[in-house]
């Protein structure tokens, strides 16, 4: 039996639900598949800024299931996310400005820089890893192909860019043709689907639409469920919330 | 008899029509008969170690582990780390299986980093790249960032850089379902072997769960591929004695019928197969066939009517058949409740094996007459050679007692030399697979076989968890254990990657955020904390399974428990001159057993404890101090300060503070108040936050400069060669002492404190503890059903005498029997299969005495030898040479049981054959016919 010390540090980037409130011809994009690609990309930051309250709630295949809260901001490539329960983690914060990124403990008052090196590593438990949270646009790391269609989705076939550093080799995408919408994101790994990412919950808040509830199925059997309590687009955040000292005196 | 004999010769039609029907009723049932591999199952549910046991597993859940070690020349290539990540990825996607750790999965704090202490800046990197590098300077980077860290290497990764081992959880259950050890593991070898390796790896599959899977395969194969020759042996030399093959096949057939029966029967009543009662079909086949040889001899050489045969033989098949079930009753006085199951299933085993030897065999024989080799020259000259050993015997009837005694004091010597083992990892020879994975598992790991101490109390309580961690320096220290895994290792490696000190965290608030964070990213630290933290359990490693090694460890593990730790745990402030002297004395002893250092050090020790005070090295920590101040101020901005300050200026004023024993958290703020930016203090909470935060970065570099030379002249003390990990302890220890409080023992100082209470149990205690049961239950099963038997045959013969001379072939057989285990303890321990014996020695012992007796009775000596001393050799010579096809068998008990099998009916027959004609005519029954 082995215990090692793992990469608890948490960096939630969420992927992004929002979405920007443009009607996309997916059938006609889909021609261009990288530019079908791109366009879904787009569509998912195409504001000032956005902020979030997420409830991830973890559920193994045996065992109790176990809940967090926590509220994520983002603002150009910068995003700090700081949960807010359960009580053992509060105020346990991660924030993220390019390829830098610190964690910060209120329960130690420590703070440590850390690297993204470690991006395949599960996230407290759940089964998001920091490549999948973290990863806004597709476009510059995937080659796109167009896969197997149908009335109402087509699938996208994404194979790693040979330069590009991303976590999975291959992903499998199902576009939504009525809201335009990734709904199914399948991973894959050495010629193997991993696990399955499902949207569901169509809702419009704010004017911008989006998916109210992800779920992350791992062929082992377990299950993250993301919900997303509440959704704000293009408030004010000020920059000063996206560094060091904020983290520290919570701010 | 002549009542059954009506019956028969008027159903005979009826009774073998019902005999096929109630097969195949019987049959179908059969597909459901499960394997019940739950070791903890033998024990009674109130023996204290399965109390214990079982307190440990609702605590902490699945404690079940399987190990899967891979082996290559060299394991860090390109091709060989992505297969061990492939494998871990198909491990971790089957549905039994919990978690696995793999090296290829893990992340870790840069260990150079965090150990420097510095502020700020830490690399969290994976073991293994997510991109796997092709070239070899990379790929020697990876493995000497991997082989660099000592709490991974003999864990997940060996020290010579060809293995690793991936850890594989394995659930209790599923939606609901219990989880059979035995399939899970079979699900996770089969998954690991059907993906396509490298060639030059190997894979090796250890612990628990392995080893019960392949003693459940490999009797099973044993079973499958001896069974045939077994019972073509037999078949055979009854043909050869018999002269009928279907005399032989009826004969076979009858108890192949009577196994099917039972087993029918188990699995409609719902009792499974266990470890025990996979050996009943062999223990069947060797007791049940004499009642079928027994008749068939008798109907084929003397009686050839169905009558007359029930008439001679039918009473003594059937009074033999009552002894052996009454014998095999014994057992429910067992407190083991697999071998009291065995027990009457053996005893409705036997019971339906007389059934269908007194009803089926007659009946068939009544329709389907055999025509048997009456007087041929070889039964006539076994006959008469009978018939003269008897009349031998009784001539020299001094010398037979002569040498009934000398044989019954040779073995009866031996008898309390025999060893019992019951650990299920001596099934192996050593050349066996499992036996070469638990080899890998101790040259290349810390070995398979884990002792758990569960300790109680509120492990938030940075205070109980010091006690834990000074109980564990005390267990890595007892010879055998070779490595101890604990909650408080783990949160001191959390520790070390947030705060880059290798220890415990001071405040419950930073022990509840390293544990949570620590349960969330790997669900393995279920294995050693309890969901509320009130329980935390040792995971202790024995390497191999060595019966006097887990008996030594567990008993000097729970001496340590009641001696060393304390009932109630309180803090002190470390300016307690009284208890000085007991922290620095327990401190230093604590450090020479972590680093096996000799007792003669233990004064030195605990003077360069004594003599350290809170004096710092400034000229160290200045440039540390500017560090921090330029990073976190000047850099970061922690806070704002005045457009003319002098950040090196501050710092040194900060060092002066140090270095004069003024630096408290007040003074600090002050200092920072006069160099702060005047708006940041008007959020006077936000700065408070701040002055927190770099005062404890500041603070932390005092504690580290005190205690720094203390660790160093220790270490310099102790000398070269210490192990990684037992520096970091040393260290800790160390802060412990200079620490501003104190964990001791409540009554040290007549204090309340916090409670904490041991309990040392695991797999090999409980298996240790079947081993003391088994042999307990032996010698009551025997004390049991020997005064039963004896009962029976006087209440049978109505004479007392005739009672004790029916015990000497049985007497004898088991001193024979028991004493060869004795002589050959460890070729013949007493374990699962041997235990089996004494019933054997018992039944089969008892059944020939009564027919001979029964004979003799009859119609006197020699005729008894004439005829039931051709069916007693008949027996003993099929079953004999058909069990001893069963020492090739790949499963050590099995082979033993074959081997032990044969020589108890061998000694058995002789007994029979030679003793009884020499002591027989003490007693003198009135003559009698029929039944």
């Amino acid at each position: 039996m082995r215990l090692s010390v793992l990469l608890f540090f948490t960096l939630l980037s969420i992927p992004t639900l929002v979405l920007a409130d443009t009607p996309l011809d997916v059938d006609a994009l889909s021609q261009t598949p990288q530019g079908l690609l791109e366009a879904l990309d787009k569509r998912h930051n195409a504001y000032d800024s956005q902020k979030w309250t997420f409830e991830m709630t973890v559920i193994p295949v045996s065992g109790s299931k176990r809940s967090m809260k926590f509220d994520v901001m983002q603002k150009g490539s910068k995003r700090l996310v700081r949960f807010l329960s359960p009580g053992d983690v509060k105020g346990m914060s991660v924030l993220s400005k390019g390829r830098t990124m610190y964690v910060y403990a209120p329960q130690t008052e420590n703070v440590r820089r850390v690297a993204t090196s470690a991006r395949r590593q599960n996230l407290l438990g759940s089964n998001f890893t920091y490549a999948d949270m973290a990863t806004v646009n597709l476009a510059p790391e995937y080659n796109a192909t167009v896969g197997a269609a149908a009335d109402d989705h087509v699938w996208l076939e994404l194979n790693k860019k040979a330069e590009s550093d991303a976590a999975w080799p291959k992903l499998r995408l199902r576009i939504n043709k009525k809201h335009a919408l990734i709904e199914v994101v399948e991973y894959w790994d050495a010629g193997k689907k991993v696990k399955t990412q499902h949207r569901t919950n169509f809702t419009v808040v704010g004017g911008a639409p989006t998916w109210k509830t992800i779920t992350m199925s791992s062929e082992g059997g377990l299950k993250t469920r993301l919900e997303m309590l509440s959704q704000k687009i293009n408030e004010p955040i000020p920059n000063k919330v996206f560094s060091k000292r904020s983290l520290v005196r919570g701010q | 008899m002549q009542i059954l004999a009506r019956f028969i010769q008027q159903h005979s039609g009826a009774i073998l029509i019902a005999t096929i029907l109630v097969s195949f009723a019987t049959a179908l049932p059969l597909m459901q008969l499960g394997y019940d591999d739950d070791v903890v199952r033998f024990l009674p549910t109130d023996d204290p170690e399965v109390q214990r046991f079982n307190k440990i597993v609702r605590q902490f859940g699945a404690i079940n582990v399987a190990l899967v070690g891979v082996e290559a020349t060299h394991l860090y290539t390109a091709e060989n780390l992505a297969y061990v990540r492939k494998l871990a990825t198909s491990l971790k996607a089957l549905n039994v299986v919990a978690h696995v750790t793999a090296m290829t999965e893990l992340a870790v704090v840069d260990a150079e980093v965090a150990q420097a202490g510095e502020v700020g800046e830490s690399v969290h990197r994976a073991l293994v790249p997510s991109e796997i590098p092709t070239d070899s300077d990379a790929l020697k980077r990876v493995q000497d960032g991997i082989i660099t860290l000592d709490y991974l290497v003999g864990s997940v990764v060996s020290k010579d850089a060809t293995s690793t081992l991936l850890v594989v959880q394995i659930y209790d259950e599923v939606d609901g379902q219990r989880i059979s050890t035995t399939s899970a593991a079979q699900s996770v070898r089969k998954a690991a072997k059907s993906l396509t390796r490298p060639e030059d790896i190997s894979l090796h599959f250890g612990g628990a769960p392995f080893i019960a899977e392949a003693a459940a395969t490999g009797s099973q194969d044993d079973l499958k591929r001896l069974a045939p020759w077994v019972a073509g042996i037999i078949v055979l030399l009854i043909f050869l004695s018999l002269g009928s093959f279907r005399a032989a096949m009826l004969g076979l057939g009858s108890v192949g019928i009577g196994i099917l029966w039972t087993l029918g029967i188990m699995a409609w009543t719902g009792f499974p197969l266990t470890l025990v009662s996979t050996s009943l079909p062999v223990v069947l086949v060797a007791l049940g066939s004499a009642y079928a040889v027994h008749l068939l001899v008798c109907y084929l050489d003397h009686q050839p009517t169905v009558e007359g045969t029930l008439r001679t033989v039918g009473w003594p098949v059937l009074v033999a058949g009552l002894t052996t079930m009454a014998g095999f009753l014994s057992f429910l006085v067992m407190d083991l409740s697999p071998m009291r199951e065995f027990g009457w299933q053996m005893a409705m085993g036997t019971g339906i094996c007389v059934i269908l030897a007194l009803f089926v065999i007659p009946s068939f024989l009544y329709r389907y007459p055999i025509q048997g080799t009456r007087s041929s020259r070889l039964t006539k000259l076994i006959d008469d050679a009978l018939v003269a050993t008897g009349a031998g015997a009784r001539r020299r009837r001094g010398l037979v007692l002569v040498l009934l005694v000398s044989i019954g004091l040779l073995f009866g010597s031996k008898l309390p030399l025999i060893e019992t083992r019951m650990d299920i990892g001596s099934f192996f020879e050593s050349d066996s697979a499992p036996a070469q994975a638990d080899n890998f598992l101790t040259d290349k790991f810390s070995g398979s076989v884990f002792l758990q101490v569960l300790v109680e109390g509120d492990m938030t309580d940075p205070s109980i968890l010091r006690q834990v961690a000074a109980f564990e320096d005390r267990i890595q220290a007892v010879n055998g254990v070779t490595r101890v895994e604990s909650i408080t290792n783990v949160l001191a490696i959390i520790n070390a990657a947030f705060s880059g000190e290798r220890r415990l965290a001071t405040t419950t608030k930073g022990i509840k955020y390293h544990g949570y964070l620590g349960q969330m990213s790997d669900p393995a630290v279920s294995l050693l904390i309890d969901k509320n933290w009130k329980g935390a359990l040792l995971q202790i490693a024995l390497g191999k399974f060595d019966t006097s090694v887990v008996k030594r460890v567990t008993e000097e593990v729970r001496a340590l428990a009641s001696t060393s730790v304390p009932e109630t745990v309180t803090t002190v402030e470390s300016t307690n001159t009284e208890l000085r002297a007991k922290v620095i004395d327990d401190a230093a002893e604590r450090i020479l057993l972590r680093s096996s250092a000799p007792e003669a050090l233990k004064p030195s020790l605990i003077g360069i404890l004594d003599a350290a005070g809170t004096t710092i090295d400034i000229a160290e920590i200045k440039p540390k101090i500017a560090k921090i101040i330029d990073l976190e101020i000047g850099e970061d901005e922690m806070i704002f300060v005045r457009k003319d300050t002098d950040l090196q200026a501050f710092s040194d004023l900060l060092s002066a503070d140090m270095e004069a024993g003024r630096f408290t958290r007040k003074q600090f703020k002050t200092r920072l108040t006069s160099i702060a930016d005047p708006e940041e203090l008007e959020e006077p909470e936000a700065f408070d936050k701040s002055v927190s935060y770099l005062y404890r970065a500041l603070a932390k570099l005092t504690d580290t400069s005190a205690a720094t030379p203390i660790v160093r002249d220790i270490l310099t003390l102790l000398g070269d060669g210490l192990e990684e990990a037992v520096k970091y302890r040393v260290s800790a220890i160390v802060h412990d002492v200079l620490a501003p409080n104190w964990a001791i023992d409540a009554d040290w100082n007549n204090s309340i404190g916090a409670p904490l209470k041991v309990t040392v149990s695991g797999y090999p205690v409980v298996q240790e503890a079947m081993t003391q049961s088994v042999h307990n239950n032996q010698v009551k099963s025997l004390a049991t059903s020997l005064p039963l038997v004896f009962l029976l045959l006087v209440l049978l013969f109505r004479s007392p005498l005739a009672g004790i001379l029916g015990m000497i072939p049985t007497g004898l057989t088991l001193l024979v029997t028991f004493g060869l285990m004795g002589m050959f303890p460890s070729r013949f321990p007493l374990d699962i299969g041997s235990s089996m014996l004494a019933s054997i020695a018992l039944g089969v012992g008892i059944d020939y005495a009564i027919h001979f007796l029964w004979r003799y009775r009859e119609t006197g000596a020699d005729d008894a030898m004439r005829t039931t001393g051709r069916a007693i050799i008949i027996n003993a010579v099929e079953i004999t040479a058909g069990f001893i096809v069963l020492a090739a068998a790949s499963l050590v008990p099995m082979s033993n049981f074959g081997i032990l099998t044969a020589v108890t009916l061998l000694v058995a027959a002789l007994a029979t054959l030679i003793l009884m004609p020499a002591v027989v005519e003490l007693w003198k029954p009135r003559r009698q016919t029929g039944g």
